[in-house]
């Protein structure tokens, strides 16, 4: 019974393991040996393929996106397309890109090359007209192949490939649009054997878990997988069932009431850049998001799972923290409350979520003036890396004096924070100099950073000084600045 | 000797012949092949840095269904011997042999201490967690200057330090020290006007390939076996493999896949031994690959060091003494490269008063192995940020302080010998005059310099050329391409015999299908190799030049080889039309049968590549974070053969210096164990972390090779460390003597100049 398609072939599974990956999967049973493996884990991108999902419940087809098959279990692509470089072009028939890589010399030792070949794609697949595929820059070329780790040319090559086959794709663009819609000889859900599930509905899915004999459901819930994967792949756990989330209509959707923005818990980071680029424009979260990961990572990861993973690193909490919001949350017997973001979070990694409760949904106040957020991640790499710590800040004035302020960290304690003293301070006050100083001052005192491989806890605190002054005295000037460790993020 | 001359094939950039494999997924690499019947191996890794096996007990892990072997270290018939390995990284057989697989010690965490074979690498896994292993945990020591400490924990009881008069009596973990002296360094110290000394620090660093280590290995029943493997050197391989299980070397048979990467770190063997051995338990052909964790935890990094440098300069830029002391992380097992550190640090100058002592020091780390330039960059980023800082305090330009005591041809070179032809001081020249250079540094930034040195090496390589029937050729060699050594050894091909780079296609042969070849390492390959394929060509040539003459009826000395044709030499009498390969190949079974070349050589001369690079960065001062804004690396070539892809290595060197500069390191908590072992969290550099680098590539031709190759491969990591750190010390005022320059230690050396 065939179950997805692999470049333009309907492939029979057989039988699989709610912990088998997508990598091994392509490379152990299908012997398609060009996908590689250079770490498992989501940081090399030289397993990156391309996955058309089906068309979603109201009969739209998503956009085909590029994703860490490693990271990836199998069961997430049922029912896809998946094209892998074997799909892309062979020998006499080559894409441009592969074309591109080979005469401009962009493949050295050639492991990194099928991955690079694979987002290159990708990104030309997502560019919305040919023009703007002509007009991309190298900065462009770089976002798309942020993901994907060379360790022999130094890149300039490959960016040349990138930007030379821009050019041929875009003058011809009917003949390189690759994937397909999968089609349609897909058997129901409930009939196989298997232990991945699809729910389609929020009853489907407490009902899914309800039935599920586990204590917690953060241990068989799986969204984008780019946290929960690691647990499989690095510590090589077994998952005896899975629920995949993804596919439940009520957690994709982004919808705007006179009293709130509700976020979908399994809306994933592009979607999210994306909305807040074009229909929501908000400064502060594109530029964060645009440095979250890899394209590869944003195109699976979801804002639910990086709040539910309880990162203290992660990079939406601050953000959300700043933005109060709410989050929905459902248990297996379909009954649902509210908490406040700020109330979520218990401890390292402990939140009140119940053992058999889910994240349905995150609500952002209607009236929030997505222009007064402001907020800096401070990374040792400007891309493809997590945030040593980051600050969020949402701050109004009238008449020079300011009227709401929210200062929200990561990375700097237990579980992200809001900073209510430091708040305190700023409220009802006018920013100057000397108030700045003081809930820098403040700052420093209050945080009690961690220190790790990333950072150390002096540092963590020294630059989150630097983000909260900076950010005030943007709002101070009315001039927007960056900081990011990288100047332009 | 070669001159500049204009070439028709060297030279020019045409596309790789593996380039449509590679694009399309094709190339096969190391953990690709899949053969009939197949298991998959793993390997068992100590949890303790330092400990004492006890006893290892496999009975559990073989009762596992699925499981169909199992071996731990006594499992190993041969090995431990006492003889030197030789090649890139220094060491015994003994020593390899543990840390394939511990014996009755571990001596770094994550050292191989058992492997299974089992149906699936999941149910390997599993398996792993059977085995019982009962150890007695010992002191760490992980600091060079702790471990030298009298009262340090012992790695080798056995362990007496060699090269210091008188032998010392007592055991340490100084395995050996190296010293290289010249002159009077206290006299030269008093001559100068200016002293300085400073301690320098660089970090552990992994070459970071991106294809793990991977092979697939299989025994048959006769006692002869086949292995698959990612190697720079298969015949070494074969015979470090052939030793360990006490195997007949006839009988193996290894075949060099593609490899993803090596830069010095896949010289070693670690998995082959293994999964041979499994394959010989189990009867199965056995697949063995690493994890990323494993390829941090267990595979070679290079040397972290702690040293001190002392300059001493007049006035007018003249180093009067320079004196280095360094001590080398050897890892668990002796063998850090404190030789070539020590030969290479002064290379570039010529110094009347030197001396160099470079320490071999166990501690509890993976052993290192190669890494581009093994000790190359450690040392010489000492003394290239030294000598910056003194540049600084005369006020000279550091292009004119490194011209005033650049070496040059007939300069006796620290190690020894008298320097041959070489491009230093072209390389100076070059940068003095190169456009980024004469620009203003950028608002804001600083400005970094410094050289690059590397001796290059020759050694043993062989190959064959055979003309099939259409004139067609096949050269056959024994050195894994790494960087696009197939397509070099093609246009030295057309060259030579004057036929079309298209018509020429170069493989890598096995073990058993052609002779024998050192390893791809020492920037040798496209010298060594390149010169037996030149050699191959030219017996060719000659074979043709004697066929010709006996179908013309004249002397063999009366043909000439002219552009890919046989022709008679002027004025000889022969009403003929010249032959081309094509023709002789057609003909080939009237002139003597099939034409086929062949040549093996232990190349001499291989000449010494200098470099020089600049970068300006910005530095900002609240988050500490460096950003490279230009970066211009320039480097004698000897002769290019293949431009593009001697500024791929150019490129990719930089990028990895760049890296190790300022972000790449490795961190072990108390214990020894690696804090950062992915690549999440040990970072090499994505593309926006680095500008385009540019190349200017020099061309002094090394008289020793037929077409003027240098070595090209391992200099260009070299200078980026001093060059970066010498950027930010302008752009900041602060002087960082160690590395990384990451942005916590950045923010805490400006915090510390601004309470100072
Ligand atoms: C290479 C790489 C780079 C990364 N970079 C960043 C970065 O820059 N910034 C950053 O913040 N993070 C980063 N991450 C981490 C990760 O991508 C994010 O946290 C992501 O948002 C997780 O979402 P997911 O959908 O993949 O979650 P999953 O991995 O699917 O799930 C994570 C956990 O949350 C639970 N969960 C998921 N959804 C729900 C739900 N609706 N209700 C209850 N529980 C749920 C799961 O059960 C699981 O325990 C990176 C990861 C990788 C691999
Ligand atoms: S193998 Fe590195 S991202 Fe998947
Ligand atoms: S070409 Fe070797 S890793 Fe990119």
């Amino acid at each position: 019974m065939a179950r997805l398609q692999i470049n333009r072939q309907p492939v029979d599974i057989g039988n699989f393991a709610p912990h088998d990956s997508l990598l091994n999967f392509l490379r152990d049973t299908q012997g398609l040996t060009g996908t590689k493996e250079g770490c498992g884990s989501g940081d090399c991108g030289a397993c990156t393929v391309i996955v058309q999902p089906p068309a979603d419940a109201k009969g739209q087809l998503p956009a085909p996106i590029n994703l860490n098959s490693c990271i990836t279990p199998l069961g997430a692509v049922l029912d896809c397309h998946v094209l892998t470089i074997e799909g892309v072009g062979q020998p006499g028939n080559l894409h441009p890109v592969q074309d591109a890589m080979i005469t401009e010399h962009a493949s050295q030792c050639g492991f990194c090359t099928p991955g690079f070949v694979m987002s290159l794609v990708a990104n030309q697949l997502r560019v919305e007209s040919p023009a703007a595929l002509k007009a991309q820059t190298r900065g462009n070329a770089i976002e798309a192949i942020s993901g994907n780790l060379c360790r022999c040319t130094g890149y300039r090559p490959i960016l040349a490939a990138a930007l030379a086959s821009n050019q041929t794709v875009a003058a011809n663009p009917v003949a390189f649009f690759i994937p397909e819609a999968p089609q349609n000889t897909v058997a129901p859900i409930t009939s196989t054997p298997h232990q991945y599930h699809h729910p389609t509905s929020l009853p489907a899915l407490a009902q899914r878990l309800k039935e599920q004999p586990t204590t917690a459901a953060t241990d068989i819930l799986l969204a984008g997988t780019t946290d929960a994967w690691l647990n499989v792949t690095q510590r090589y756990t077994a998952l005896p069932s899975a629920i995949d989330i993804t596919r439940v209509p009520e957690l994709r959707s982004i919808d705007a009431t006179d009293k709130t923005l509700t976020i979908g818990a399994a809306v994933t980071h592009t979607e999210l850049l994306q909305f807040f680029d074009t229909t929501t424009p908000c400064p502060a979260i594109v530029a964060i998001l645009r440095r979250f990961g890899s394209p590869q990572v944003r195109n699976r990861g979801t804002i639910g799972g990086n709040i539910a993973n309880a990162s203290p690193i992660a990079d939406w909490p601050p953000l959300l923290l700043a933005l109060n919001a709410t989050l929905n949350l459902m248990n297996a017997e379909g009954v649902t409350r509210r908490v406040e973001l700020s109330d979520y979070y218990l401890g390292y990694r402990q939140t009140v979520l119940g053992a058999d409760e889910f994240l349905v949904s995150v609500d952002v106040p209607a009236d929030t003036n997505w222009q007064a957020l402001i907020a800096h991640k401070i990374s040792k790499r400007i891309e493809d890396d997590i945030s040593s710590t980051m600050g969020a800040i949402y701050l109004q004035q009238d008449k020079q004096l300011v009227t709401t302020c929210r200062i929200a960290f990561g990375g700097v304690a237990a579980t992200p924070i809001r900073l209510t003293d430091v708040e305190a301070l700023l409220l009802g006050q006018p920013l100057v100099a000397a108030n700045i100083d003081r809930a820098c001052d403040a700052l420093g005192q209050t945080l009690q950073p961690i220190s790790d491989v990333r950072a150390s806890a002096n540092y963590r605190r020294s630059a989150s000084i630097a983000v909260l002054r900076k950010a005030l005295e943007e709002l101070a000037s009315g001039d927007r600045q960056t900081l990011t460790a990288g100047a332009h993020a | 000797m070669a001159e500049a001359v204009d070439y028709k094939y060297i030279g020019t950039r045409p596309v790789r012949p593996d380039g449509v494999d590679k694009v399309t997924g094709r190339a096969q690499y190391g953990a690709d092949p899949i053969l009939p019947g197949m298991i998959h191996g793993r390997i068992l890794r100590s949890p303790h840095a330092h400990a004492m096996i006890k006893s290892v007990n496999l009975s559990r892990a073989l009762e596992l269904p699925g499981v169909h072997a199992a071996l731990s270290g006594a499992d190993f018939p041969g090995g431990i011997g006492d003889e030197a390995i030789g090649g890139e990284s220094g060491g015994t057989m003994s020593d390899l042999a543990k840390n394939v697989m511990a014996r009755d010690k571990v001596v770094y965490h994550g050292q191989a201490v058992a492997a299974v074979a089992a149906q699936t690498p999941q149910l390997a896994l599993q398996a792993l967690k059977l085995i019982e292993v009962e150890y007695e945990v010992l002191p760490v020591v992980l600091d060079v200057r702790a471990a030298m400490q009298e009262s340090a924990p012992l790695l080798d009881p056995t362990c007496i330090t060699k090269g210091v008069k008188p032998e010392p009596e007592k055991p340490s973990n100084v395995v050996s020290v190296t010293t290289f002296n010249r002159g009077d360094v206290d006299e030269g110290f008093e001559q100068a006007d200016l002293v300085l000394e400073r301690e320098y620090i660089v970090p552990m660093a992994h070459q970071g390939y991106i294809e793990p280590h991977g092979c697939v290995a299989q025994a048959n029943e006769g006692g002869a076996a086949t292995v698959w493997c990612s190697t720079q050197g298969h015949f070494e391989f074969r015979a470090a493999t052939s030793k360990l299980l006490g195997m007949n070397m006839a009988d193996l048979k290894f075949i060099a896949t593609e490899i993803g990467g090596g830069f010095g770190g896949k010289t070693v063997v670690y998995l082959e031994p293994v999964a041979l051995l499994l394959s010989q338990k189990s009867g199965k052909p056995v697949k063995m690959q690493m994890s990323r964790e494993e390829v941090f935890r267990a595979t070679g990094p290079t040397s972290g060091t702690y040293g001190t440098a002392k300059i001493g300069v007049k006035k007018d830029g003249t180093i009067t003494a320079a004196k280095i002391w360094m001590a080398f992380e050897a890892g668990g097992f002796a063998g850090a490269p404190t030789g070539p550190a020590a030969m290479a640090v002064f290379s570039p100058y010529t110094i009347e008063n030197f001396k160099v002592e470079t320490l071999d020091v166990l501690v509890n780390k993976p052993k290192v192995a190669a890494y581009r330039a093994p000790g190359a960059p450690q040392s010489m980023h000492a003394f290239e940020s030294i000598l910056d800082e003194a540049a600084d305090e005369l006020g000279i330009d550091p292009i004119d302080i490194r011209l005033t005591n650049a070496a040059s041809e007939g300069t006796t070179a620290p190690y020894g010998p008298k320097f041959p032809t070489i491009g230093f001081v072209e390389c100076l020249e070059a940068a003095k005059n190169h456009p980024s250079y004469k620009a203003p540094v950028p608002e804001g930034a600083g400005r970094g310099l410094a050289a690059g040195f590397w001796f290059n090496v020759g050694m043993q390589s062989s190959a064959e050329v055979h003309v099939a029937e259409n004139g067609t050729v096949t050269v056959v060699e024994g050195s894994p391409d790494i960087g696009g050594s197939r397509a070099s050894m093609c246009l030295m091909a057309a060259e030579t015999l004057g036929v079309e780079y298209e018509s020429i296609r170069a493989v890598v042969g096995d073990t058993q299908s052609t002779g024998f070849s050192n390893v791809t390492g020492g920037s040798r390959t496209t010298f060594a190799t390149g010169m037996a394929v030149v050699q191959a060509c030219e017996d060719i040539i000659t074979q043709c030049k004697s066929r010709a003459a006996a179908t013309w009826g004249v002397d063999d000395d009366q043909v000439e080889w002219e552009d890919g044709h046989c022709v008679p030499k002027p004025g000889v009498n022969a009403e003929v039309k010249p032959l081309s390969l094509a023709d002789m190949a057609a003909a080939a079974a009237k002139t003597g049968g099939p034409i086929s070349g062949r040549a093996s050589l232990n190349a001499q001369g291989a000449g010494a590549s200098f470099s020089v690079n600049f970068t300006d960065v910005a530095v900002d001062p609240d988050t500490g974070h460096v950003e490279v804004l230009n970066f211009t690396a320039i480097q004698d070539a000897g002769k290019a053969i293949h431009p593009a892809y001697v500024e791929g290595q150019m490129q990719g060197g930089a990028a990895q210096g760049i890296g190790w500069a300022l972000n790449e390191e490795y961190i072990f908590n108390d214990d020894g164990v690696m804090q950062n072992a992915g690549f999440l969290d040990y970072r090499i550099p994505v593309a926006s972390d680095l500008p385009m680098i540019d190349c200017e590539i020099v061309e002094v031709p090394n008289p020793s090779h037929p077409y003027g190759v240098r070595g090209v491969g391992e200099t260009p990591i070299i200078a980026p460390l001093a060059a970066i750190g010498n950027a930010v010390a302008h752009a900041t005022g602060v002087r960082i003597n160690e590395l990384p320059l990451s942005p916590p230690r950045i923010v805490a050396a400006l915090d510390a100049a601004h309470k100072a």
